[in-house]
């Protein structure tokens, strides 16, 4: 993060900005020590011109007298000047020059003899000149010949190349120094920080517990997150580049609308909507959206983040339901009651009318034995009126068809109280879970949707002696009434218009420690297509009012809540088979 | 005796005239064996019964003015001796109203004319046979040394006054912690099938609801009442208990329905309840009629009803009354010996335990009786009549399985 990645063109702008720096202050630095050294030999050799004539101007009587000592002692004071190394003076004694007189500082060997090297010129560190030693009348007596060492200068020249590098060297870690936060502070709010961003963000695109997607404004999408591609069934990168449409007709809108409206703010609130997954699935999400606008408004992209909602959907439905079931149960409970008392009197009177049809029916016909018996003559009149009243009242048929009548009447005041206790029983919903008995479930469910399937199909029962289950019975009953409605429900859908009845078959048994219940039809089956979606929440292939698309999500989660499994097996125009696995109570809790 | 003192006298209580002639008509025909008298009110009831005497009270719950639990309440007090039902759609299964423990016996709206006719009948005839008076005179001399189990006093006790809450139940399990344990260890019996596993004394309470709760606690506690009495020889408190225990387990085996089992079970654990108080007692009739019946190779039962006009089955039963219990607990304590006598017409508790004795007492073929167990042969024509004599090979099999530990209850 925030380093340098070699080969970048900023990389390589500053290793040349460095390089130009370094040449530059070399090239400085040579040119200073050049004419430092250049000035101050100038300076130098004026100096010890300037000191070696005052001597020679000294050395005039010694040299008019040809005093060698003389000249030695006035040469000693060359002494003074710590780069002379010796003083020779030469007189012209016929056309010839003769030395008269030598200093030379101690110990200090001459590479040549003075002669050898030519005056003005300095040569291996020596400078040597030539003074000419005048009389008051200006005649030239002889020569002065003094040489210095240029040691000095080169001690200087390469004092000052020492302190020219040390320059350099501070300005080279200044610079280095300098150019580490610099290259942070100037170069990378526009590389390596928004690089750092970017990582940033993939990761947080990573962990993000929503759906994300990235649109651009022509409406492709540039960037999709994992949870996205999972949500809508696509595989790592499959959603890069595909148009919006493909997730939702609602983001290629706003995205269009941006598009043409440039500038337009992106609602602000988060939104239900429908995505749709690759295979064509209806997923409710809840939708956040981002615009974000660049210095060029084509670079804008949108930003959606989806989460999906199908739980929370569900969580409600499930409460939703729970609500109903319990409303439903306390007025089944208070109608129930108002039920209870009229069928009390219902049916008193009903066994009241069959004993007394009894007693009537005993009196008749002894009343019928009686006019056989009475002799034909004695009442005629008041015989054949008995037999007219026997006629208009249809006692024959009467006889025959009051006791059945009031028989079934009878039956229907039993069922009626069986349907109002099973209602009862089917809406006492209790909480927690615990040995159920699955038969008496089914039973109570049959009696309670005998509406749905009485007359479409015929209902036949295989009930094995199975343990109990353990469940809750009042999610159970639902469970049940789900499958037997959809059985009875497929049915109607293949007899309809037809003379035809069907049959809903259930049937228990027990395989290991799990209770198999098994609700078939053979109704009209499940088409192929939709089958793996008969489970999903809101899918339903039922008419507007008959199916909320909630029974058999709802069967799924009530049987995954109780640790076992459903399954179906279905051919179309020939029946379904629902198979629900329960735990038997005790086998696993 | 004129026959119209034969006659029973029933008082139905409702405030839908049309139940009441609905009552009327479709129990005309016991016009020979009733006298039947209706009130539209509790007031009404009480004005009657202040002219005329009444056998059995039969009233539904919900009424204008003074209801039926207010109605029960008077009746016990007033007319302790009158028989009180109750015939409402409004008490729930499980529940235990404060009606529930005035009242003998329980019916729901709607129940047949048939249903009420054999209640009344019933109740009626448990009554009549309670009222012995050298039974009741030898009650009366022990009733201090049976006082009810106290978990079941308690909750009585809660319900005579309001309808009992959860949470009043729940605090007084945790009172009587060691009945609660058994209770709450019969409460999840297999053959209690109310759907949900009891943990803890709340779950118990809300599940298996109070009146069942008040059975099971009557059942589960009866012995330990006893502890620490002396008992004539002949037999001991905890063979007697695993007596019952081992009737229990027989005789909820036999039955299909879950009600019948509870009542099974608690009639199983009581049916010698008047053993064991006329064991405690030591007044000598106990010794007398054992002596007799070990030297005649007869039932105690029948030795003590030649020798005292009672047997330990009334005496019981006369108990289980006092106490507050229901009539058709009391029914099958009563009848134990000779379920006939009830005239039941289905094979239900009382047939089950009846069998479930004697197949447990009766020992293998040719040994000698032994009483105070053994309690005389089958009452092969109550079976007849009930129309289950064909099961009792298969009866006879399964009490071999229990007598070995192999049925668990």
């Amino acid at each position: 993060m925030g380093v340098l990645r070699p080969g970048s063109i900023r990389h390589k702008l500053i290793a040349g900005q460095v390089i130009v720096c370094i040449f530059g202050l070399l090239a400085a630095c040579a040119a200073f020590v050049l004419y430092d050294r250049m000035s101050y030999a100038r300076q130098k050799q004026h100096t010890l011109t300037v000191l070696g004539d005052s001597i020679a101007g000294s050395l005039a009587g010694a040299v008019a007298f040809a005093d060698a000592d003389a000249c030695k002692y006035v040469l000693r004071s060359l002494e003074a000047e710590p780069t002379a190394l010796s003083g020779v003076v030469n007189i012209a004694i016929d056309g010839q020059n003769k030395r008269l007189a030598l200093w030379q500082r101690n110990s200090i060997a001459l590479p040549a003899e003075p002669g050898d090297l030519d005056i003005g010129e300095s040569y291996k560190g020596f400078l040597r000149i030539a003074h000419p030693i005048r009389n008051q009348d200006g005649q030239t007596l002889g020569t002065l010949v003094t040489t210095f060492s240029t040691d000095d200068v080169d001690s200087r020249t390469w004092r000052f190349l020492g302190i020219a590098l040390v320059v350099l060297l501070l300005t080279g870690i200044t610079v280095v120094l300098v150019s580490m936060p610099a290259s942070r502070l100037i170069a990378d709010p526009f590389t390596a920080e928004s690089e750092k961003i970017h990582a940033q963000l993939r990761g947080l695109h990573a962990i993000l517990p929503g759906a994300l997607v990235v649109v651009s404004l022509d409406g492709r999408i540039i960037d999709a997150n994992h949870a996205a591609e999972t949500l809508l069934g696509f595989a790592p990168g499959e959603l890069i580049g595909c148009h919006a449409n493909a997730v939702s007709a609602e983001i290629a809108a706003l995205v269009d609308r941006m598009r043409e409206n440039p500038g337009i703010a992106a609602p602000v609130a988060a939104k239900e909507q429908l995505w749709k997954s690759k295979v064509g699935t209806n997923i409710p999400v809840l939708v956040s959206t981002a615009v974000t606008p660049t210095a060029a408004a084509s670079h804008d992209v949108a930003i959606f983040l989806g989460t999906d909602l199908r739980e929370r959907h569900q969580a409600e439905l499930e409460l939703r339901h729970a609500q109903k079931l319990e409303s439903v149960g306390q007025l089944a409970a208070g109608i129930a009651h108002e039920i209870n008392t009229p069928m009390q009197f219902i049916g008193d009177n009903i066994s009241f009318l069959k004993d007394a049809f009894g007693g009537v029916q005993t009196l008749v016909e002894a009343y019928a034995a009686y006019r056989q018996t009475v002799p034909n003559d004695a009442s005629r009149d008041a015989s054949a009126a008995l037999e007219q009243a026997e006629l208009t009242a249809d006692w024959a048929y009467l006889r025959e068809q009051v006791p059945t009548s009031l028989r079934q009447a009878i039956d229907g005041v039993r069922r009626v109280t069986s349907i109002v206790s099973a209602m009862k029983a089917f809406s006492h919903a209790q909480p927690g879970k615990g040995p159920v008995d699955l038969a008496s479930i089914l039973e109570t469910t049959l009696t309670v949707a005998r509406n749905e399937y009485k007359y479409v199909a015929d209902v036949n029962t295989t009930f094995d002696a199975l343990p109990k289950v353990h469940g809750n019975s009042g999610d159970l009953h639902q469970l049940f009434l789900n499958l037997v409605i959809n059985a009875a429900h497929a049915v109607g859908e293949r007899v309809k218009g037809t003379q035809e009845r069907g049959v809903i078959a259930i049937r228990t048994s027990a395989s290991q420690d799990m209770a198999v219940v098994a609700v078939s039809d053979n109704g009209c089956g499940i088409p192929e297509d939709i089958r793996h979606r008969i489970f999903e929440p809101f899918f339903t292939t039922k008419e507007v009012g008959k199916g909320t698309g909630q029974g058999l999500c709802l069967a799924r989660s009530i049987v995954a809540g109780h640790g076992g499994s459903i399954s179906f097996e279905s051919a179309a125009g020939k029946g379904t088979t629902f198979l629900v696995r329960l735990p038997i109570a005790g086998g696993s809790t | 005796m004129t026959e119209r003192q034969e006659l029973t006298r029933v008082l139905f209580v409702d405030d839908e005239p049309a139940v009441l002639q609905g009552l009327g008509r479709a129990l005309r025909r016991m016009r020979h064996r009733w006298q039947m008298h209706f009130a539209e009110s509790g007031d009404a009831a009480m004005r009657l019964l202040a002219t005329t005497p009444i056998d059995v009270l039969v009233t539904d719950l919900r009424l204008p003015g003074m209801d039926g639990a207010a109605l029960l309440e008077r009746v016990r007090r007033e007319y302790p001796e009158v028989v009180r039902l109750v015939l409402s759609g409004h008490g729930e299964a499980g529940r235990l109203t404060h009606a529930q423990a005035l009242a003998h016996a329980h019916l729901s709206k709607p129940s047949e004319a048939e249903d009420i006719e054999h209640c009344v009948e019933h109740c009626w005839l448990v009554h009549q046979r309670l009222h012995n008076p050298r039974l009741r005179q030898a009650a009366a001399d022990m009733e201090h040394l049976a006082p009810p189990p106290s978990l079941f006093r308690q909750l009585t006790e809660l319900a005579e006054n309001e309808d009992v809450s959860a949470t009043a139940i729940t605090q007084l399990l945790e009172r009587e912690s060691a009945t609660a344990a058994r209770v709450l260890e019969l409460a999840n019996a297999p053959w209690i099938g109310h759907g949900n596993r009891a943990n803890d004394a709340v779950t118990a309470v809300n599940i298996l609801g109070p009146d069942r709760l008040r059975t099971l606690a009557l059942a589960a506690a009866l012995f330990s009442a006893h502890e620490g009495d002396t008992y004539v020889a002949g037999f001991s408190p905890p063979e007697l208990q695993h007596h019952s225990v081992q009737i229990a387990k027989l005789a909820t085996a036999l039955l299909d329905t879950e009600p019948q089992r509870l009542l099974a079970y608690a009639a199983a654990m009581l049916h010698d309840i008047g053993l064991l108080a006329a064991s405690a007692h030591r007044s000598g009739q106990l010794e007398a009629s054992l002596q007799c019946a070990r030297a005649r190779g007869i039932a105690l039962h029948s030795a003590e009803e030649e020798l005292h006009g009672f047997s330990h089955a009334d005496l019981g039963a006369f108990i289980l009354a006092r106490w507050g219990v229901a009539y058709p607990l009391v029914e099958v304590v009563l009848f134990h010996h000779a379920p006939r006598l009830a005239s039941h017409r289905h094979f239900d508790a009382l047939g089950a335990v009846h069998v479930a004795e004697q197949l447990l007492t009766s020992g293998p073929v040719g040994t000698p009786p032994t009483p105070p167990f053994y309690t005389g042969a089958i009452d092969t024509g109550y079976l007849a009549s009930v129309g289950v004599s064909d099961r009792l090979p298969q009866w006879q099999a399964l009490a071999r399985e229990v007598s070995v530990g192999l049925v668990e209850s």
